[in-house]
This record gives C-alpha cells, sequence and structure tokens, in this order.
C-alpha cells in the first residue's frame, strides 16, 4: 500500500495553554511493497506519523493519502474505518492490550469487528497463532498465563489475522531479550516476503535492526523530516549519523575500524552478520595477495 | 469539557495566597464553609463576600483563566437558585402567572443559597488553585493527625491519596493508548445502541484492569525494597512551615467566624 | 567479608520446579557483577532474593553480612542493598521527583536537616538538577531510572542490585543509566549486581555469571567467558559479534587468536595477520 504525505501538520491539544507541535511540514512517498523505517529521537514525531498512516490520528494541516484513502482534517473518522482494516499497527508493548478469556478468542477480536462469520474467525485466529508459534495446546488458556515472550506474539497475531497490507511497528521488540528480539523481527520479516503488495513501517531505537531489513530510511527530528536515504547510503555515512545523533550498526562499524586500520578500502555496507564475515574474508584475501 | 472546571487544578506561581501553609488554607476554607451557613445576617454574608475577593485578589489568577474555568460551575449555582425559586412557598407572592407563582421567600432563599454556594466554590477554587496537590495531602494528613489517637488511619489515608495522585495522569495515558490499540483492531466506541457501546468498552477496561492490579503489586514490591514498614517511626521530607501570615489568616477567618455566631445568639 | 554471599540457595515458586537450583556464588566489595541469562533462567529470582524479597527453600544467602531470613535485620538489610527494578514506572511512589528521592530516607527515619542534605546530594550527583519539582510521568525512562537510582544512593548503601533496570529503555536511555553504573562504582566503590540480558553491558562488569536453567554455568571476567562460545550458545545468549566472527574466521582457516573479544582486538588481530606473514 503506498503513502503519500503532502505538508502534513499535527498538533496536540491545539488552542490550550498545552498546546505541541508534533509534525510540521512533512512530505514524503512511502512505496507500496516496500519495508520503510522511520527514525529519530524520543519526541522526533515518528510515533505520531505512525498513528497518521492508520487513521488513528488525522493530521491537523496537510493532505495524507493511504492506498485508495484520503485524509485531511476534515475527513470524518467514520470513513476511515475501513482503512483499518487494511492498515494494523503493532504498538509499544502491544500485549498490553490483551483481554479475552482465551487467547483465540483474543485474536478473533479483530476479525469479528471487521464482521468475519465467528467460524472463519476462529479458523483464522488459529492459523495465525501458529504461524507467530503459539502451539494448538496453549489456544484454549488465558492470555494472561502466558509467558511475557508468547504475550507479545499472541498481540501480534491480533493484529496480522485481520490480514492487513500495511504493517505499522512502533518499536515492536522493545523489552524482549535479543533472542525473542531476533525472532519476532523475523516473523514480520517473512509476513512481509509472502505477497508483493505487503508494505511495513518500522519505528525503532535499534539501527541493527533498521539497517538489517529497512529498504528506506526516513530521519526525522523535531517534528520535521530531515532526509529519506537507503541503509547502504545512510548507515555507511559516519558524519549524517552523528549529526542526527543515530548509532552505527556494529557490522558497519567493525568493517569500518578495519578499513582504517588496514588503510584498504572495504566495502562497508554489510548488515548481516554472513555478510559481514564474507567482506572480511574478502579483505583478507586481497590482503594476502596484495 | 473537562479542560474547562477549574477546580482541583493547580497554577503555579508566588502570591500571598501560593505562599500560605495549607495547613492554613484548608481550616480557613472549612471555618469559612461552616459559618457562611450558619448565618443569614446580610453583614455577615457582605464580609463573606469581601473576603472572597480579597482572596481572590491575593491569589493572583489571572480573570480570563478563572472566568473560563468557573462558567461550568455557575450553571450549577443557577439551576440551584432555579430549584428553590420554585419550590418554596413563603412569604407574599411576587408573581402568578397560574402555572407558576413565585413568592418573596423563593427568591430570598434561593439568592442566598446560590450566593454561600458560589462564594464556597471561589474560595475552595482559591484552595486548589494555589497548592500543589503535594502540599494538601501533607496538610490534610497533618490536619487529621489527632484523629489518629481514636484510631483513624490518617498516615495510610494520606499515603493512598499521594499515591493516587501519582498514579492519574500514567493511568489516563495508559487508557488513551488502549482506545488506540483497540480502535485499530476494528473496534468502535460511538456507534450502535448504549448497550453495544457499554460492550465495547470491556476490551479497554480489562487489560487496563490487568495492568493496574500488576502496577499495584511491583509497587508493593518495590516499597518493601525501599523500606516501607508503614507510618511509626517515618520522618517527613515535607516540612511545613507555619508563619506570621497563616497566624493572621486564621485569625481573620476565626473573628468571621466568632462574628457569624454572634449574629445567630443574639 | 563479601558483600554478597550466596550458599547453595534453591528456590521454587510453587514447590514443585526449582528456579533455582543449588546456586552459589560471591561478590566482592567495589565490584561489579553481572548475571546473564535468557528470560526465564532464573536470574531474576535469583536477584529477588539477594535482599529478602524472595527467601530461599534451602541454603541461605548473606547480604552485607546479614542473613536475609533474619526479620531483625531485614530492614537494615534493605537500606544497605538497595534495589532498582524493571519497569521504570512501577518503582516511584511519590508525586514529584524529590519527594520519590526521599522516600527510602523517611522510612529509615533520617532526621529532616540530613535528609534534606542527602536528596540535594543525591539529585545532583545522578544529574538530576532542575527536575526537583518534577511530575515522574513527566519524565523519560532513564530519567525514571536515575530517580530510582537516587533513592537508592540517598541511602548510602554498599551494594545496588539492578534487576534488568536497562531493559525497558531507549538506546539513549540504557546508556545514561549504564554511565551512572559505571560512575556509582568506579568512582564511590559501590557493589553492583546488574541482572541483564544486554552483553554489549555486561561486557563492562568485572565478572560475569552465566545462568541457565536456574544454575550459574559458569563465572569469570568477561573476555574470558566471551570466549567459551558454546557456553554462551547453551545459556541461549547471542554471541557478541567479533566473538562470531573470530570464530568464523578461524573455520574458515584465518588464523585469528581464540582471545578475540572486542572490536579493537578483532581489528588488530586481523591487522596483525600480515605482518606476521
Amino acid at each position: 500500500m503506498r503513502i503519500e504525505a503532502e505538508h502534513v501538520g499535527y498538533t496536540y491539544m491545539s488552542g490550550s495553554p498545552f498546546e505541541t507541535e508534533a509534525l510540521r511540514d512533512v512530505s514524503l512517498v512511502l512505496d507500496s511493497g516496500k519495508y520503510h523505517a522511520v527514525v529519530g529521537h524520543t519526541g522526533s514525531g515518528k510515533s505520531t506519523l505512525l498513528q497518521l498512516f492508520n487513521g488513528l490520528e488525522k493530521p491537523t494541516e496537510g493532505k495524507l493519502t493511504v492506498g485508495d484513502w484520503t485524509i485531511t482534517p476534515e475527513t470524518k473518522q467514520r470513513d476511515l474505518y475501513d482503512l483499518r482494516r487494511h492498515a494494523g499497527i503493532v504498538f509499544q508493548f502491544p500485549e498490553q492490550q490483551l483481554f479475552d478469556e482465551t487467547i483465540v478468542k483474543d485474536v478473533m477480536y479483530g476479525p469479528l469487528n471487521l464482521g468475519l462469520e465467528r467460524e472463519k474467525a476462529e479458523q483464522l485466529a488459529k492459523d495465525t497463532l501458529l504461524r507467530v508459534g503459539i502451539g494448538e495446546e496453549l489456544h484454549a488458556r488465558s492470555p494472561f498465563e502466558l509467558s511475557g515472550g508468547q504475550m507479545r506474539r499472541t498481540a501480534i497475531a491480533g493484529v496480522l489475522a485481520m490480514e492487513p497490507e500495511l504493517l505499522l511497528l512502533d518499536e515492536p521488540t522493545a523489552g524482549l531479550d535479543p533472542k525473542g528480539q531476533k525472532e519476532i523481527m523475523e516473523l514480520f520479516y517473512d509476513w512481509f516476503k509472502e505477497k508483493p503488495e505487503r508494505t511495513i513501517v518500522l519505528i525503532s531505537h535499534d539501527m541493527n535492526q533498521v539497517a538489517r531489513y529497512a529498504d528506506h530510511v526516513v530521519v526525522m527530528a523535531d517534528g520535521e523530516k530531515q532526509l529519506e536515504k537507503t541503509p547502504a547510503e545512510l548507515f555507511t555515512d559516519g558524519t549524517t549519523l552523528q549529526t542526527y545523533q543515530l548509532a552505527m550498526p556494529e557490522t558497519v562499524r567493525i568493517l569500518k575500524a578495519l578499513e582504517d586500520a588496514s588503510g584498504r578500502p572495504v566495502a562497508s555496507d554489510a548488515f548481516t552478520r554472513e555478510e559481514t564475515l564474507r567482506r572480511i574474508l574478502a579483505w583478507e584475501k586481497g590482503e594476502r595477495s596484495g | 469539557m473537562m479542560d474547562n472546571i477549574i477546580i482541583g487544578q493547580y497554577l503555579p506561581g508566588k502570591s500571598f495566597v501560593h505562599s500560605l501553609d495549607p495547613r492554613a488554607k484548608i481550616t480557613a476554607v472549612v471555618l469559612f464553609m461552616v459559618f457562611i451557613f450558619i448565618s443569614r445576617d446580610p453583614f455577615v454574608l457582605s464580609m463573606a463576600v469581601v473576603l472572597t475577593v480579597a482572596a481572590f485578589l491575593a491569589a493572583g489568577i489571572p480573570p480570563r483563566f478563572f472566568w473560563k474555568g468557573i462558567r461550568v460551575i455557575l450553571l450549577i449555582v443557577l439551576l440551584t437558585f432555579t430549584l428553590h425559586l420554585f419550590m418554596t412557598r413563603e412569604g407574599d407572592v411576587w408573581l402568578d402567572l397560574g402555572w407558576l407563582t413565585i413568592y418573596s421567600g423563593g427568591v430570598i432563599e434561593g439568592g442566598l443559597i446560590a450566593l454561600r454556594l458560589l462564594l464556597l466554590i471561589v474560595l475552595a477554587t482559591m484552595l486548589t488553585l494555589t497548592t500543589t496537590p503535594v502540599d494538601l495531602t501533607d496538610g490534610m494528613e497533618r490536619l487529621m493527625s489527632p484523629l489518629e489517637r481514636v484510631r483513624v488511619p490518617t498516615h495510610e489515608l494520606a499515603l493512598m491519596m499521594s499515591i493516587a495522585l501519582r498514579f492519574i495522569p500514567t493511568l489516563l495515558g495508559e487508557t488513551q493508548k488502549i482506545i488506540k490499540a483497540q480502535t485499530a483492531r476494528g473496534a468502535s466506541f460511538s456507534q450502535g445502541s448504549i448497550w453495544k457501546r457499554l460492550n465495547a468498552l470491556i476490551p479497554v477496561l480489562i487489560p487496563l484492569f490487568a495492568q493496574s492490579f500488576k502496577r499495584a503489586e511491583d509497587l508493593a514490591i518495590a516499597m518493601e525494597a525501599r523500606g516501607y514498614a508503614g507510618g511509626e517511626g517515618r520522618t517527613k521530607f515535607r516540612q511545613l512551615a507555619w508563619r506570621k501570615r497563616d497566624t493572621l489568616i486564621l485569625v481573620l477567618f476565626s473573628a468571621f467566624g466568632a462574628f457569624s455566631i454572634t449574629t445567630r445568639i443574639l | 567479608m563479601d558483600p554478597i554471599v550466596v550458599e547453595n540457595v534453591t528456590f521454587s515458586y510453587n514447590r514443585e520446579t526449582p528456579v533455582l537450583k543449588n546456586v552459589s556464588l560471591r561478590v566482592q566489595k567495589g565490584e561489579w557483577a553481572a548475571v546473564v541469562g535468557h528470560n526465564g533462567s532464573g536470574k531474576s529470582t535469583l536477584a529477588k532474593c539477594l535482599n529478602g524479597l524472595l527467601e530461599p527453600e534451602s541454603g541461605r544467602v548473606l547480604t552485607c553480612g546479614m542473613d536475609t531470613m533474619d526479620k531483625s535485620t531485614i530492614m537494615t538489610l534493605r537500606r544497605r542493598a538497595g534495589m532498582v527494578f524493571q519497569h521504570p514506572d512501577n518503582q516511584i511512589v511519590a508525586p514529584t521527583v524529590a519527594d520519590d528521592i526521599a522516600f527510602g530516607l523517611e522510612n529509615a527515619g533520617v532526621p529532616y536537616e540530613e535528609m534534606k542534605e542527602r536528596v540535594k546530594e543525591s539529585i545532583s550527583r545522578l544529574r538530576l538538577d532542575g527536575l526537583e519539582e518534577q511530575e515522574p510521568h513527566r519524565l523519560s525512562g532513564g530519567q525514571k531510572q536515575r530517580v530510582a537510582l537516587a533513592g537508592i544512593k540517598a541511602l548510602q548503601p554498599e551494594v545496588i542490585i539492578l534487576d534488568e533496570a536497562t531493559s525497558m529503555l531507549d538506546p539513549a536511555g540504557r546508556s545514561e543509566v549504564r554511565k551512572m553504573m559505571r560512575e556509582l562504582c568506579r568512582e564511590e566503590g559501590m557493589t553492583i549486581v546488574a541482572i541483564t540480558h544486554d552483553l554489549e553491558e555486561a561486557a563492562e562488569a568485572d565478572r560475569l555469571f552465566v545462568m541457565a536453567g536456574g544454575k550459574i554455568l559458569e563465572d569469570g571476567p568477561p573476555a574470558a567467558i566471551f570466549q567459551k562460545r558454546e557456553l554462551l550458545l547453551e545459556a541461549g545468549l547471542a554471541l557478541p559479534l567479533p566473538v562470531y566472527l573470530a570464530h568464523e574466521l578461524r573455520e574458515a582457516g584465518v588464523a585469528v587468536d581464540t582471545g578475540v573479544t572486542s572490536e579493537k582486538e578483532l581489528v588488530s588481530a586481523l591487522c596483525g595477520l600480515k605482518q606476521n606473514t
């Protein structure tokens, strides 16, 4: 699903003494079928931007096009109801939204709200739970009996079961241990690759994650879009990273250090462990022959 | 709508009223409340008006801000007046429309009640506008402390109130987040019958309760780890400093009280 | 005597499946110890045993020389060994920063004048100046955890236990808190026991305890532990990138020393190859 923002602005509690401008004149295009990431510091406006994309908030200025929907400050909430079935959002700590008696029922909540028949919804819920790694033996349990990691997966299943085309992820792995983080990120990536029209917008503080998964990165600061780049451009550019106080992925850091220490050029745009290893081996080969 | 009610809000400032000890302010408001309802003497009531206006001026509250915040409350005062106007059947008939008779007693009674209510609300608002919630709780705890002898758990009550104050904003933020998350899952809180709307709240309330229980548990453990073991032997970080101006205010309001009692007895 | 002594501790929540199995460990004065393990390894349970929030079924825990089962000294013990919890929001009790920092001092019955001094000192030590009257919900995660640390610091403890205190923070918050841990340990000589799954944080410790399945598999300096690839895999921990690379390079026939555990070491090992050949 394609997203286009034209001069979008958003102001909280407009007209009160607590008025705050969260977004200012943001224009961008996020192509359909791509994995996008929005990065920036806490308070840069990235979470607000994400909530505009599925109509949870409406822009107070400008115009937003998400798939076939157009959202302006005048758009009525009920016209956005339909958009939400196509654009799912996983909030930070999504396990905090679990409520139903059993895990299956909880996952069915979204599909049922969309008007699906009970039987179909149940089948969908069960399939989705299996896909996120929640086995059948757990389906009839209460979500509150699960471990933290399992609760997170159940909540994610609740969003995926709505069969969205666009998935908005707000820090989906916060608070998990490294193993859990990797599993969840792989889960989203597998989902993403299944169909060509599937689109992801990820918010993350973890630049290793962003570099590893995203095709396109938007950098935000103080409610404004600063720049858009590919991970290869952004994460090998030390100066730009420093300007926006973004961390350099550890893979790039090692390759750059190697280049500096050896004085021989190393292609540093590697974002997986395996790729980093290949680059070092290639460097080593050159080192021996040179 | 909620933004327009200022009772209970705190407005930071450095005015004379801000600088008073919360104990003095609370006691003054309580004295005022008791005595204004004792007396019907016009002189006492005009004194009450003077006191209230003086308090307002000394608190340095921007009149516009105050007016905006008190409008909704004025409606309640007006409603009280109207009720009394229609319900009281004493004194001379001033107006007779057949379906509606207004007696002189109604006007006087309604006016009196409305005036008392208005003065009280304004003064109580002055109290909360110029006192931080922490000071307010603290002041109440100190004032209630004699009740400890009759086994009223004043320390626990005050602690509960202060923890509640601490977590209200957190809870509001959480509610908003859960509403958003369920809305994103297709929930609708503004469509359908009342029953349907109430039902739609369940997916919001249950997570909220679940989280609050977890929070209460965590908080209890954290308090235990930080050495909390009840009020005994505890010292206080918040020190209240009673100054001359506090005594002065108390004398002023007591004098008003004494005068109002005199008018009642004589 | 060592400030933390755990001897043969077994613990279970339901009296059936033990979460801690015969755990023993010692942490020396002024040492920064990190307990690492994946979720469910028992590391958080161990932390709660250290200040008597949980009592061992068998074995004993001596913290700052006091038995955690001894009811008569438990309050003193908790003052000597403060604890920062995982969830930043669920440990701040009072409606303002200064009041919260004072909470432990109030409980300890510290006289007002001294309390005022100590709160002030703690605030500037944890760089919270200007936030004294701030309400907790307006603070960032990193600031909240620093408030928790300040509350503990004010009690002038011997030991600070951090139970996954950085796991819910963003990278900026994490480095704020880690910096404070470093200062409290290295400059003020406090003993730190940090429960964590962040190996980058653990790398800063003097000593690592690797936990899995309720047992301590191994302990030692981070560099020594990081060399034990099999051990880390067994404990379900992600290998630090330099360790992974060094191992794979060796497998591919590149002669990288087995002692390589950091980025720097890896780079200089690689650059040193040329001179050797």
